[in-house]
This record gives structure tokens, C-alpha cells and sequence, in this order.
């Protein structure tokens, strides 16, 4: 009676602690990014109420007035596949996941003006955190990207 | 011969001569030496044509503004903000919303406080490894608490490609 | 000339007794003639259109804040030029205008401590009519001082004299001339290059 209640012990601790450890030593394979498109503004005080989420956090981040919601994308993306997302202004954003272990996954990110590129980046996204990227001027605003990962 | 007087090529008198800014007869003879020296007169017409460009590139920038709009804007702003000059009126507006802000303030310090005890710091949201790229200026931020990291860039300003942009 | 500079000093002086009576009309007349000029003189300094709208704007709130400061020992353009080229000159801390902090900041615009290389300037073979000349005014405002590039704009574009450049940035008259020529001498080594090429 106690070997077998020793060895269901072992067996909750072996479950349990591979559990706890799968994530770092598996790498995985796929993730979800979304992207964002948000129009911050200072020359109203609408926020959009498909915004009404994430307002507070927009707001005690930057100094606009309005924050209009202009478009939301998601895409699957395998590690080594690269995705493209329209954004106002004909610009267009790769994203490539080259990596996923851990709590985060490495990313590359190339912004596309026409056909010239504005910067590439690597970055390395917590697991269901998001990157903000600021700055084009668009329709008397500036455009900030949410750029978001979940695996 | 393209320079037959380089001992009169004085850059100082050069720009003032530009400018107007020498006397008549300094004038005209800094017009004689520039027609007979082409170094000088390539310098000048360099700087004249830069400038040129310079006010074409600001009326340019200049036309893309909806002034009517801005003007509009100011008008509302000034009178919205300075209009009432009344002292009393404006103390006790502001304590309307001073009161309330100052509870509520408490109140999130002393949640934020008695829950931050416990907690860990958070991890920054994203780690930037590299950038490259060619923009105005880039700045990388991270909120001090959240740690959410914000990557902010001016564009070159390109205003026939960015028709919206003012 | 003279008349319409006479007239103009006129109805400066009308304007300026409106606007410290609090006339709103007053007010709206000033933003209409100096809107360009501020706007010009501002995109001259920060080269950025965004920046030097608010610029403008900014401008305008403080003229009509602080109207009742202007003690009429310059003239109300002297006065406006002034108010803008102090803003204009501060638009690289207004990035923290932006947001609710400033925590880590990698700030590649300051040209004075980290100036542009040469090797920024377009290649021949990308050099297209409008955008070539657009970055080469760029990219060789860039490369001048902030100070230098303030006296270069305010004579160029706003075509002011030695005197009034003093009297806008608060300098000397010998600063002015100084730094006038220390911007066309950095000017003409920028484009230098660009020159020869053209010629080849």
C-alpha cells in the first residue's frame, strides 16, 4: 500500500513537473499574431467603442484626445512563414515568427512604404504581449500599430 | 584661365556680397571679381539654387496644411481654455473635478501599493534585439511599470507619397 | 513700398490694441497673417510638417495667453518670430509631449552630437528630380547646427536682415554673421560632391 501510494506520488510529480516545463523545452511550432491598426488623434475626443477595451491602457500610454480603431488582422504563422498586413497610407507590415520557446518568440518585422522598406527589427514578444509601434502621420493623426502574440 | 584671382576669393565677403551686405563699392567689386572667377560663381549659384529649393520644399509643406482647419482649432482652443478670465468661476470648476481626482487617486495608490507588495516585477512586453532602418529620427520606450515597450518613428517626410499626412 | 510697410506698421499697432482689449476678432486677424510664416519658419527649423503645425498652434496659444507681456519694444513680427523660433528650437523634447513617460530614448535626430555621414546623401542612380531635391535640402539642414540652421532659415526663407535676425534669436550682430557663414561654408562642403557630379 505505501510502495504504491510512493510510486503515484513519483508519477503526480513526473506529470506535474513536465507540465511545468513542457513550454520550455518543447519549441513551438506555430502562433497567432494580430495586428492593430489604431488612428490617435488630438483634434476630437472620440475613442471607438470597439476600443472601449483597451482604452485605458492606450491612454496611459499617450497623449492623444481620439483613438479610432481602423483595422484589426490576425494571422497564423508557422515559424520561418511570413505574413503581410495592410496598414493605411499603402504601407504593408511582414511579420516572419523565426522562433518560439519559452514565454517568448522571436520576430521579425519589415514596415513597407510603396515599395521602399522603412526599417526591419527583431524583436523578441512575450507570449500574449504586444509591441507598439508609433509614429506615420495619417489624416491629421499619427497611426500606432498593435502588434500582439499568442501561442 | 578659370581663376584668375585666387587671393580675392574671400568666402566671408562672398556670402556678405549675397547678401547685400557690403557697401557700394565693395559691392561692385566683388561683382567684378565673381564675373571673372568661376570657383566663386559656381559657389554662389550652389548656395542660390539650394535655397531656391529650400522655399520650393516649405511651399510645398506649406500648401499640404489645411489652414482653415488649424486656424479653427486655435480659435476653439484659446477661447476654450483662456476665454474665462474669471478667477472665483475657474477655482471652483476646478475643484469640481480636483476633489474626485484626488479621492480616486488615493484610492488607486492605495490599491496599486497593497497589491504591488505581492507582486513581481513584469517581464518588458517586447525585447527590441535590432532596428535598421531609414526614418527621420526612432525612439524606443518602455513604461516604467507595465513595461509595455512602444517603438515610435518619424517617416522622411515624403508629402506626394503621404497625401493625408499634414 | 514704403506706404504699404507704413500702412502694414499701422494696422499692427491697431491689431495689437485690439488683442490687449481681448478682441477675439483681433485675435483670428493675427492667426490669418502669420499663420504661413510661423508655419514656414518652424518646417525651416524642425523639417517636419506634424511638428510645426503644433508648432503653430502652440505659438498662437501662447500669443494669446501672454499678450498682455508684449511690451511693444519689438515689432509684433519680431515678437511672433521670436515666440516660434524658441518652439521650433525645443520640438526635440516635445517627443515626450507624446506620451505619459519618457524611460529609455534613442534619439537619432540630434545632429550636433551625432551628425549625419556624408554617405547618407542619394546616389546618383536614385536621385529622381523631386525626391532627390527633397533629400538632399534635408539631409543637408540636418548636418547644420540648430542655431545655424535658425540663422540660415530666418535670412533665406523669411529673407530677414542681419539686424532683425539679432534682434529675433537675441544674438549679436557679429553672431549672425558668424553663424551665417559657418552654415553656408558647412552648406557648400555638403554640396560639394553633389556639385562635381553634376558636372561630370
Amino acid at each position: 500500500m505505501r510502495y504504491r501510494f510512493r510510486c503515484l506520488l513519483v508519477a503526480a510529480v513526473l506529470t506535474l513537473s513536465w507540465f511545468g516545463t513542457a513550454d520550455l523545452l518543447l519549441a513551438k511550432e506555430s502562433c497567432r499574431i494580430s495586428v492593430d491598426t489604431i488612428l490617435a488623434a488630438r483634434n476630437d475626443t472620440v475613442v471607438d467603442p470597439q476600443l472601449k477595451r483597451h482604452i485605458g491602457e492606450l491612454q496611459a500610454m499617450f497623449n492623444y484626445t481620439s483613438y479610432r480603431l481602423l483595422s484589426s488582422e490576425s494571422l497564423n504563422l508557422s515559424v520561418g512563414q511570413s505574413g503581410l498586413v495592410s496598414l493605411p497610407g499603402d504601407r504593408r507590415l511582414k511579420i516572419t515568427p523565426q522562433k518560439i520557446r519559452g514565454s517568448r518568440a522571436d520576430i521579425a518585422l519589415q514596415m513597407m512604404k510603396q515599395t521602399r522598406t522603412v526599417f526591419e527589427t527583431q524583436v523578441q514578444l512575450l507570449n500574449r504581449g504586444s509591441l507598439f509601434v508609433g509614429g506615420p502621420t495619417y489624416q491629421n493623426g499619427n497611426l500606432i500599430f498593435k502588434i500582439s502574440s499568442a501561442y | 584661365m578659370i581663376h584668375p584671382d585666387a587671393d580675392a576669393c574671400d568666402e566671408i565677403r562672398l556670402y556678405r556680397y549675397l547678401d547685400k551686405d557690403l557697401d557700394a563699392g565693395e559691392m561692385a567689386q566683388m561683382a567684378a571679381h565673381v564675373a571673372g572667377c568661376r570657383q566663386c560663381r559656381r559657389q554662389l549659384a550652389a548656395l542660390t539654387t539650394f535655397s531656391q529649393d529650400l522655399r520650393d520644399r516649405v511651399k510645398e509643406a506649406t500648401n499640404s496644411v489645411d489652414f482653415v482647419a488649424v486656424e479653427k482649432q486655435v480659435l476653439n482652443k484659446a477661447l476654450r481654455q483662456y476665454g474665462s478670465r474669471g478667477g472665483l468661476s475657474r477655482f471652483i470648476a476646478a475643484l469640481k473635478y480636483t476633489i474626485p481626482a484626488t479621492i480616486t487617486a488615493g484610492l488607486l495608490l492605495f490599491f496599486a501599493y497593497s497589491s504591488d507588495v505581492y507582486k513581481p516585477p513584469p517581464l518588458p512586453s517586447a525585447i527590441i534585439n535590432s532596428f535598421t532602418g531609414s526614418m527621420s529620427s526612432v525612439m524606443i520606450f518602455e513604461t516604467p511599470e507595465t513595461r509595455q515597450t512602444i517603438l515610435w518613428y518619424i517617416e522622411e517626410t515624403d508629402v506626394e507619397s503621404e497625401p493625408n499626412a499634414v | 513700398m514704403s506706404k504699404t510697410i507704413h500702412n502694414r506698421i499701422v494696422h499692427d499697432e491697431e491689431l495689437i490694441l485690439r488683442l490687449q482689449r481681448g478682441d477675439a476678432w483681433a485675435f483670428q486677424l493675427l492667426v490669418r497673417r502669420f499663420r504661413k510664416k510661423i508655419f514656414s519658419i518652424a518646417f525651416g527649423i524642425t523639417l517636419d510638417a506634424e511638428e510645426s503645425r503644433d508648432i503653430m498652434q502652440e505659438v498662437f496659444l501662447q500669443v494669446y495667453r501672454t499678450f498682455g507681456d508684449f511690451r511693444g519694444d519689438a515689432s509684433l513680427a519680431t515678437w511672433l518670430h521670436r515666440i516660434t523660433v524658441n518652439r521650433s528650437l525645443n520640438w526635440k523634447r516635445r517627443w515626450a509631449r507624446r506620451f505619459k513617460w519618457l524611460h529609455v530614448s534613442t534619439d537619432s535626430t540630434d545632429s550636433r552630437s551625432a551628425p549625419e555621414p556624408e554617405s547618407d546623401l542619394p546616389s546618383p542612380e536614385t536621385r529622381m528630380a523631386n525626391v532627390q531635391t527633397r533629400q538632399r535640402i534635408g539631409n543637408a539642414l540636418k548636418m547644420l547646427p540648430d542655431q545655424a540652421r535658425t540663422v540660415f532659415v530666418l535670412r533665406e526663407l523669411e529673407g530677414l536682415t542681419y539686424e532683425e535676425i539679432a534682434d529675433v534669436v537675441g544674438i549679436k550682430l557679429g553672431t549672425v554673421r558668424s553663424r551665417l557663414f559657418h552654415a553656408r561654408k558647412r552648406l557648400r562642403e555638403i554640396l560639394q560632391p553633389l556639385m562635381e557630379e553634376e558636372e561630370q
